[in-house]
């Protein structure tokens, strides 16, 4: 089922994962979306193994907005596998963190990470943010073709 | 050998003997010659002398050529001297008279000449005129011995030998002994050098002989030792001396290096507790940026909600809300004090008492009978050790642990929590395992970190400072702490504490 997820979001905090829906239903972009508890999940998922081994490469979502501090893997490993490995490498990932460390930046930079945003306290702007990156990745930026993901 | 080789007093003896043998032989040889040459002169002069004579009183005979009287007259001359033979010859050159007349006429020459001296072996054959009133009538003719002169000239030539020999004798025995009067003082000189230079001892002196250069060169000598033994005496003081100080210097370097190696580890020492105290430090600001901050994130936004929404929403949606955000402040309370707790264990002064562990246990888990409530769970607690520690710590670390076994234990209908001490490599140990959802081993590293968790909120609450303040307590209380487990299968915590040892009871 070709494009059934267009947003992967990889998010530990409950009260996160309800908010970020409830901004992205508000703008009807809560449709095609997918949400991972913790670092491992997220691997398991990416690269199609554990308890999404009938998941295809072919398929990848259209930006996957992860979180930085997740139970098991944290974020920044998750973006270091991503960026690393050549099935994977072209797929968008926007880390959504309430974290302001200057080193969280840099690290996340140096990985390859295609957008960095940090989660505003205020939640209006939340909700703005949460519209305009939902937007920008499902309407505006074209998504990268299949030749960009080299089989593995 | 070579001469220059020789030994001082052969070379003394040699040159003296050589110079008194070459004198004493020059000497003997000028004398010799001078009594050859006298002995020669004397024979001549002599035996012409005797010659003269017979031609004189043979001179009338010869002028009559009167054999008979000249005859009478050769025998009554020959007879007294050394004459071999005698001849008188006429002034025609016949032979006169001859004697002895036993004697055959062919011995005598037969054409004597008018003069002459012949020396022929041991004998002189003489030819003199005979004249008379200064006419010539004839020749005289006598054959002269010399061999008594001859052995007279051997005896003296003999003793000129033996006076020879006795000088170089004498000059041998007094060059040996007048050599010594040089050699001695040198002797002894070569005697002392060697002595210093092998025994190496500057106190022997050389002993002087007299005062001539010799003394001079003794007593120089003597000086030059003496003075060799000051210095060398000076310098084995300041040798040692510099010994002593090296010693000394060493010593100090070794004590500075001793010191410096003690100061070094307790840099190290120093170092690495300021790092370890930086990196828990630095983890910690981090997760608060991260942690404390969501809380207050999630008041705002479903207060914002509750504010936009409270007009269209359902009751059971606006309760949610509300309950979303009690929950986030709650969830903020509990960070806090969390993280204040964490805090207060690092400046906790410890004041050590002796605990009773099975006590301590009991009380924990009163504390926790209301999580307990309803729960079927089977407590196996064994025999746990008095220990030495601080009681209030030292209950927090049982507290965290029971109550994370109670909480992981959850989805089994028939908990099983164990507590007890157990043989380890580390020594003996006390263990809490329980039969819950245990965990992944790969993340086993996070476990004790501040805001590490390996569960969603909503699966298994908690904040995630738990473990971090059990780790903190234990090194503290001079212990260590480390988990096992396998996914589904439960975890097993266990640590050490002061005062265990392999003789502490076991269970």
């Amino acid at each position: 089922m070709k494009g059934a997820i267009e947003i992967l979001l990889v998010e530990d905090n409950a009260n996160d994962v309800e908010l970020t829906l409830h901004a992205l239903a508000r703008h009807n972009l809560a449709n095609k979306i997918h949400v991972l508890r913790d670092g491992e999940q997220a691997m398991d998922f990416l690269f199609c193994r554990g308890s999404f081994s009938g998941r295809s490469f072919d398929d990848p979502p259209k930006v996957v907005l992860l979180d930085l501090k997740l139970p098991k893997v944290d974020g920044l490993e998750v973006l270091r596998a991503i960026k690393s490995d050549p099935r994977t490498k072209a797929l968008p990932v926007v880390v959504m963190t309430s974290s302001r460390e200057q080193r969280d930046m840099v690290e996340s930079y140096n990985c390859g990470v295609n957008s960095y945003i940090q989660k505003p306290i205020n939640f209006g702007e939340f909700q703005d943010v949460i519209r305009q990156l939902g937007y920008y990745w499902l309407a505006v930026n074209a998504p990268p073709p299949p030749g960009a993901f080299q089989r593995g | 050998m070579e001469f220059r080789n020789f030994p001082i007093k052969r070379k003394l003896t040699a040159v003296i003997m050589l110079t008194s043998t070459v004198v004493l032989a020059l000497t003997a040889a000028a004398f010799i010659v001078y009594e050859i040459e006298n002995l020669r002169h004397n024979l001549r002069v002599n035996s012409e002398a005797i010659a003269i004579i017979a031609a004189e009183e043979s001179s009338a005979a010869a002028a009559a050529g009167d054999g008979k009287t000249a005859g009478e007259v050769l025998a009554n001359f020959s007879a007294k001297r050394q004459i071999l033979l005698s001849a008188l010859y006429g002034k025609d050159g016949a032979m006169l008279a001859h004697y002895p007349v036993g004697v055959p006429v062919e011995s005598y020459p037969s054409h004597p000449p008018q003069h002459g001296y012949d020396v022929i072996g041991r004998a002189v054959n003489i030819f003199e005129p005979v004249s008379l009133d200064n006419k010539p009538v004839g020749v005289m003719y006598l054959k002269y011995d010399l061999s008594q002169p001859y052995q007279r000239f051997a005896w003296y030539a003999g003793l000129m030998a033996m006076i020879f020999l006795g000088s170089v004798g004498i000059a041998l025995v007094m060059s040996n002994w007048l050599q010594g009067l040089i050699s001695a003082p040198i002797l002894e000189l070569a005697e002392t050098a060697k002595a210093v230079a092998f025994k190496k001892d500057y106190r022997v002196r050389a002993a002087k002989f007299g005062g001539d250069e010799l003394g001079v060169l003794t007593d120089a000598f003597n000086h030059m030792l003496t003075q060799i033994h000051d210095r060398d005496a000076a310098l084995s003081q300041s040798e040692a001396q510099l010994r002593q100080a090296l010693q000394a210097a060493e010593a100090s370097a070794a004590e500075v290096r001793v010191l410096n190696a003690e100061l070094e580890l307790r840099v190290k020492v120093r170092t690495a507790e300021l790092a370890a105290a930086n990196q828990e430090l630095e983890a910690f600001t981090y997760s608060v940026s991260h942690d404390l901050r969501a809380p207050l994130r999630h008041i705002d936004a479903y207060a914002q909600i509750l504010d936009e929404e409270h007009a269209t929403a359902n009751p059971t949606q606006l309760r949610h809300y509300l309950s979303r955000i009690r929950h986030g402040a709650q969830n903020m309370g509990r960070l806090v004090d969390d993280l204040l707790n964490l805090a207060r264990v690092g400046r906790t002064v410890s004041r050590p008492e002796t605990i009773d562990l099975n006590q301590l246990v009991e009380e924990v888990r009163s504390e926790l009978r209301l999580e307990i409530n309803g729960r079927q769970i089977e407590w196996r607690v064994g025999k746990l050790p008095e220990v030495h520690g601080s009681a209030g710590l030292i209950k927090q670390v049982f507290a965290n642990l029971i109550s994370n076994s109670v909480k992981y234990t959850r989805p089994r209908p028939a908990a099983v929590i164990e507590i007890g001490q157990e043989p380890t490599g580390d020594g003996p140990a006390i263990f809490i395992r329980d039969n819950g959802v245990g965990f992944n081993m790969q993340y086993v590293g996070k476990l004790f970190g501040v805001f590490q968790r390996l569960h969603a909120e909503e699966e298994f609450e908690g904040t995630g400072v738990g473990l971090a303040t059990v780790k903190r307590i234990v090194q503290m209380e001079g212990g260590r702490i480390w988990a096992q487990s396998e996914l589904d299968k439960g975890a097993t915590f266990r640590f050490t504490l002061n005062g265990m040892n392999s003789n502490s009871t076991k269970t």
